[in-house]
């Protein structure tokens, strides 16, 4: 017998070895069993949540999701109090060019004669 | 679906305890073999089917009759069963990871060898062989292949389970049988020449 005749004895023998097979019985205490899950099964609404949330993948993504909003109002916080501060020192030399053109002006005004 | 199940199911959707435990009696076997095949494990098998009788409990409401329910009670199984098998692959998958970082090196999952129960003595070893091959094969082929050789039933039944036309059933079977054989060819060839 050559060796491809051998594999297809032996692939034959494979599928006919479920020809007669027999269904798999389940154990006696199934229902007892599915039972008990029933009535540790969340019933409402808030339960399901709480089950969900509960999850370690879901926990896990929670807090990675705070820390990235955290982390990011810092530092949009951060640029924001560095433009205002920016900001801030344009307007006060801004202002204080206003005063003296102001102060001038009024020198003027109170003073017309040279 | 005749009267009597039929009066069970309106039981059932009712909420009748008696009615529940009809059903899981007469259905446990059905549901257990099946995603025994597909699942290839006597304890993860045991685990989905009481999820799929819960899954039933809570949803039975929603069943309409148009199928059998026996129909509608296999495609849960088959549903919760190929849920549980994309589950473990990730899990494999993640073990895998894991070993590349681990000192020894090696994969922590291990899926051991697997025996169906119904099968006879003198063929342990044959169907161990057909079984590991199956698991190898697309989910499709799997599922027309299990159903019309383990589970037993005829081809317009399996078609209404997985929802695809006769021919598309035929057509499956075909090709599940030359992806077991192109799998089962290899498995000999390797183990021939060791």
């Amino acid at each position: 017998m050559t060796n491809n005749e051998k594999i297809d004895r032996q692939i034959e023998e494979a599928f006919n070895s479920i020809d007669k097979i027999k269904k798999a019985t389940a154990t006696p205490y199934l229902l007892t069993r599915i039972n008990a899950r029933l009535s540790n099964h969340p019933k409402n609404f808030w339960e399901i949540t709480a089950v969900f949330i509960s999850r370690p993948a879901v926990l896990v993504v929670g807090l990675c999701l705070i820390l990235v909003v955290n982390i990011s109002v810092l530092l949009l916080n951060k640029s924001y109090s560095v433009n205002t501060a920016t900001e801030r020192l344009i307007n006060s030399v801004d202002d204080e060019d206003e005063y003296s053109t102001t102060f001038a002006t009024n020198d003027n005004f109170e003073n017309p004669e040279p | 679906m005749n009267q009597s199940e039929s009066e069970l199911i309106k039981l059932l959707k009712q909420g009748a305890q008696e009615a529940f435990k009809r059903v899981v009696d007469l259905y446990q076997d059905m549901v257990y073999n099946t995603i025994l095949s597909i699942v290839q494990n006597e304890a993860d098998a045991e685990d989905i089917t009481q999820d799929v009788f819960v899954r039933v409990h809570e949803s039975a409401g929603s069943f309409k009759g148009d199928s059998k329910f026996s129909t509608w009670l296999y495609r849960i199984a088959i549903t919760k069963a190929l849920d549980h098998e994309k589950k473990r692959k990730r899990k494999k998958r993640f073990a895998f990871i894991q070993s590349l970082f681990s000192e020894k090196g090696e994969a922590e999952y291990h899926p051991g060898e697997f025996n169906h129960p119904g099968v006879l003595l003198e063929n342990k070893e044959k169907a161990s062989e057909l079984f590991k091959a199956l698991h190898q094969i697309p989910d499709n082929q799997r599922i027309a292949f299990t159903l019309n050789k383990i589970e037993g039933l005829n081809n317009q039944e399996v078609a209404a389970i997985m929802n695809i036309s006769f021919y598309a059933v035929e057509s499956l079977l075909a090709r599940a049988k030359n992806s077991l054989k192109k799998k089962l060819t290899n498995y000999y060839l390797l183990h021939s020449a060791k």
